[in-house]
């Protein structure tokens, strides 16, 4: 072979390798956490029967800058039409601790500062703006506008129960002592409550679930757990117990 | 010696065994009652949906989800691209032990599927809803091992429902069944405003709007999405077109169909350019608009010369009506362009209509490869079922004749007041037809009432159709409804059609269907046709109120006058609640010497984040009677697109409103300042006791107040 030749066939072969995108199989039960009633029904299809969550075995990590891609076919098979089945994954951070939903949901038009100090003992807060704050959000403190905060675990676990402009500002009124003693002009905003779960899709009987996407996820995520939830509606009368059938999971990691 | 001829038969007879044989030769799908074969679908979304369809009907038919054992014969699903219509589908058997559902692509493999339910099960997917399918009980079945392909013929099919809400759900669930199933070939409808958006291009591209009366037009509501054209003469309008095309392309490669359809209403560019594609002597056409096809023509031409160069296989949609209704003479149509001509098809019924709309038709056929029809049922708007079931399969068999390859049907059965379906084997057999309108619809129609009520009670079922059919294509073009309408769709709410029914039309249906009732086997049959009589006196009860009420709307306020309730707010809001989905209270006060005596009145708030607000009062209405509600309102600081409304709607105790009457609303919309007075009358319906829902509310307003006074019902004093 000529060097022409061989630089050629390095420089294809090298390029097949830049652009072949990584995958993370789940299509063997030992991809699987080792309790999951995962059967396998033929050559890459597995099958789980009645109401489950299944968790992938390995813990994968995870770059903000690539898009996840769950690969395969994902559905249930006939009999229990009208349940749902969820294909997902549980975010955690770099100590692959689960990222709560409400330390990295902001809801960012309710970004403010605090106006006068809050001691341990107070039921509200007073806060220079609260026209976009609502009654169903949590409030997190010590935030950043550039959202750098995020994750951010300093949470007042508490929903307001009354919001009111005052002289002072804005206040926010809570059922209980907010227990946490925050100085004047702390950066704070209301976060959105969820699930532990981030879905990435949910079906009903009769519909196949592939190329679901996922990408720029909770901010600080640094691994992922797979999770597929089956018969989430629990079981009616009449109804056949679900089975989720999984053709070739994998996902697909790509630039 | 053995003759020649003796040889000669003696192949003969092999021949004919071995045929008998192979005519013979089955595959099994069940046996005993079991699944008996495996599904192997290709790996791909739309193999393995198209599986899911069959292993569905073979659960449903079986009673129970069994597997075949290891080494069972196969049916397998495939897509072979470009070899089979996008659409077509093909059944083999390649060896003994294998079938192949093979689909020119996703849908192809799917109608692949579903055909093998229907003709090999007998699934039928009779009317929208678990009811409406019908899946027989098998223990065996064993398929012909005969090759089969098809293809449909019609290659949009669009019995349009609307967009997705609640109230339609359950027929958009199941168009799909009769292969009425998106990705569409030929995106059709209004287009161009949504191209050039005033808010994308209104700054930086002003010409790309039309001259109207002299002045740049940038469109602005009322008039931003209807009666303007973007200027089509303009060389960076169709550069622009081409591009947002083609990127659209770009990011999908399964789209490559874009409508052109122009924006509705008139607005066409009056730029010395533009106007040299007027034609010279520029008076309204046939059907009354000015002409400005060429200009709209050779504007989508270029377009299409455009994006085709990229992608040929591209296929646009023109509208062809209002102002470019007919075709130009002699013009050169792009290949890639599809005109949509739009007109309800019922007109045919009057030669002259027919003759008109076919010198419209003949206009186009000739210049283009390929025509799609949007024709009009408009099922909800009617009182009346507007089932024509011969009338539409003789169309689409015209239709075929003259190039038609596209249809959309503004259909709309279902909606918030009209839940159950009535019009019988209609969409069934309108899928049916598009898909091969050489089916003799005879078949279909006896199919489908044999399947849903049994073969004893289907010929008065279908007799019971065929008086539609005879009212809506014979007795109705003889009425004044009929001569009122001449245009391009017949006015579904004017129900004054109603006049021209024979006195015993209803009398004579509900003998039909109380014979089907009465003849139809137990079980599904039954529920189906107590079902069908059911949607039959909910509208022969909402027709024959109309007919009543048409008599109350013409009764003069003066005879109103026995009071039956009346309330001017000063003790309060009393019985008036809020409609039990609605929580938020915060914009409904008795205020106190805002009324039109300086007593108090009713305030309806409007707030910022509420879109309006609504009261409601529930009568029990126990007598038969005509009545009169009134009530005076006044808007203050309102902004321009405020509604103020009065509404009544007929309930069960429950609130829960019958179907079977009309919902009567009344909208005022007054500025001045100063009161007015809303009213309307009505008559009770037939069925008694029943409760009356009366709602006064407000909406499309972000600031201001609407007051409310004086609101009373009157009856008309029985003798």
């Amino acid at each position: 072979m000529n060097l022409k030749k061989m630089t050629a066939a390095l420089f294809i072969a090298g390029a097949a390798l830049c652009s072949a995108a990584e995958v993370y199989d789940l299509s063997r039960i030992e991809d699987w956490a080792k309790k999951s009633p995962l059967k396998v029904h033929g050559n890459g299809i597995l099958r789980a029967t009645g109401r489950v969550s299944l968790f992938s075995a390995k813990i994968y990590p995870y770059d903000a800058k690539k898009t996840y891609t769950f690969k395969g076919m994902y559905r249930q098979l006939p009999g229990s039409d009208s349940n749902i089945f969820r294909i997902g994954f549980l975010p955690l951070d770099k100590d692959k601790k689960l990222i709560e939903y409400y330390t990295s949901h902001p809801n960012i038009a309710t970004e403010t500062v605090l106006v006068k100090a809050a001691a341990a003992t107070d039921n509200f807060i007073v806060i220079k703006d609260g026209k976009k704050w609502n009654k169903s959000g949590l409030v997190a403190y010590n935030t950043k506008p550039d959202r750098s905060d995020l994750p951010n675990k300093n949470i007042i676990r508490q929903v307001p129960k009354t919001i009111e402009q005052t002289a002072e500002g804005w206040k926010i009124t809570f059922a209980r002592p907010i227990g946490i003693a925050i100085p004047a002009g702390t950066g704070i905003r209301q976060h959105y409550q969820g699930g532990r779960f981030r879905f990435a899709g949910n079906g009903t009987g009769g519909q196949v679930l592939s190329n679901m996407q996922f990408k720029m996820m909770d901010p600080g995520m640094k691994y992922f757990q797979v999770i597929v939830v089956s018969g989430a509606n629990g079981i009616k009368p009449g109804e056949q117990i679900p089975v989720i059938e999984m053709r070739k999971p994998r996902i697909e990691v790509t630039e | 010696m053995i003759s020649f001829r003796k040889i000669l038969s003696a192949a003969a007879l092999f021949f004919l065994l071995f045929a008998v044989e192979a005519a013979e030769k089955t595959f099994t799908v069940i046996k005993d009652g079991k699944t008996a074969v495996e599904l192997v679908p290709d790996e791909n979304q739309a193999c393995l949906e198209a599986s899911m369809i069959v292993e569905k009907f073979l659960y449903k038919s079986t009673g129970k989800y069994s597997e075949a054992p290891a080494g069972a014969p196969q049916i397998c699903f495939t897509i072979e691209k470009g070899k089979l219509d996008l659409e077509g589908f093909r059944f083999s058997f390649p060896s003994a032990n294998k079938m192949v559902i093979t689909g020119g692509g996703p849908n192809g493999v799917m109608f692949g599927a579903l055909e093998f339910c229907e003709r090999f099960i007998g699934v039928r997917f009779l009317y929208p809803g678990p009811a409406g399918e019908h899946v027989p009980k098998l223990k065996n079945l064993n398929v012909p091992m005969k090759e089969f392909s098809d293809a449909p013929v019609y290659t949009t099919r669009i019995l349009d429902s609307g967009n997705r809400h609640w109230s339609r759900k359950r027929y958009q669930d199941w168009y799909p069944f009769l292969r009425g199933r998106a990705p569409y070939r030929l995106a059709i409808g209004h287009n161009l405003y949504k191209m050039f958006p005033a808010a994308k291009y209104g700054k930086t591209n002003p010409d790309f709007y039309p001259i109207i009366d002299g002045k740049r037009f940038i469109p602005a509501p009322p008039r931003l999405t209807v009666h303007w054209q973007p200027c089509m003469t303009n060389p960076a309008v169709v550069k622009e077109a081409v591009r947002i095309i083609c990127d659209a392309f770009a990011k999908d490669p399964d789209l490559r169909t874009w409508s052109l359809g122009q924006t509705d209403g008139n607005g066409y560019c009056e730029c010395e350019n533009c106007k040299k594609f007027y034609p010279e002597n520029d008076v309204p056409h046939l059907f009354g608009s000015l002409d400005r096809s060429l200009l709209y023509l050779q504007f989508c031409n270029k377009i299409a010369e455009g994006v085709t160069k990229k992608y040929p296989e591209a296929k646009f949609s023109v509208f062809a009506y209002n102002h470019t209704s007919i075709a130009p003479k002699g013009f050169k149509l792009h290949p890639s362009l599809v005109p949509v001509i739009t007109y309800d098809r019922l007109n045919w019924v009057d030669p002259k209509r027919k003759a008109m709309d076919m010198e419209r038709q003949k206009s186009w056929s000739d210049i283009a490869s390929e025509v799609c029809w949007w024709d009009y049922y408009a099922s909800n708007g009617y009182a009346l079922p507007r089932i024509t079931l011969h009338h539409i399969a003789n169309q689409l068999r015209e239709g075929y004749k003259l190039r038609v390859r596209h249809a959309f049907i503004q259909h709309t059965p279902l909606g918030i007041h009209e839940q159950t379906w009535t019009e019988g084997p209609l969409a069934y057999m309108t899928y049916k037809l598009l898909w091969n309108p050489f089916q003799d619809e005879n078949k279909i129609i006896d199919d489908w009432c044999r399947t849903a009520v049994g073969p004893e009670a289907a010929p008065y079922l279908k007799r019971y159709y065929e008086r539609f059919e005879k009212f809506w294509t014979k007795d109705m073009p003889k009425g004044d409804w009929f001569k009122r309408c001449a245009r391009t769709y017949l006015i579904p709410t004017w129900h004054d059609y109603l006049l021209d029914l024979d006195k015993d039309f209803f009398e004579e249906c509900a003998k039909d269907l109380d014979m089907v009732c009465k003849l139809a086997p137990a079980g599904d049959c039954k529920t189906r046709a107590e079902y069908i009589r059911f949607g039959f006196r909910e509208r022969r009860n909402r027709c024959q109120f109309w007919l009543k009420n048409r008599y109350a709307r013409m009764i003069s306020p003066e005879s109103f006058t026995k009071v039956f309730f009346e309330d001017n707010f000063n003790k309060g809001l009393g019985q008036w609640t809020l409609p039990p989905n609605i929580k938020n209270s915060g914009s409904v006060f008795i205020t106190p010497k805002a009324g039109y005596d300086g007593s108090n009145a009713l305030e309806l708030r409007f707030l910022p984040m509420m879109n309006g607000s609504v009261i409601e009062k529930m009568f029990k209405i126990t007598k038969p009677g005509t009545y009169r509600i009134e009530v005076k309102y006044r808007s203050v600081g309102v902004e321009k697109s405020f509604v103020s409304m009065i509404s009544s709607d007929w309930c069960d105790k429950d609130g829960k409103s019958l179907n079977s009457v009309f919902y009567s609303d009344l909208h005022g919309r007054d500025m001045s300042g100063d009161w007015k007075t809303m009213a309307f009358n009505f008559t009770t319906p037939d069925l008694l006791p029943t409760y009356l829902k009366v709602r006064i509310g407000s909406c499309w307003s972000k600031t201001g107040t609407i007051f409310f006074d004086d609101f009373i019902i009157k009856e008309v004093p029985q003798k």
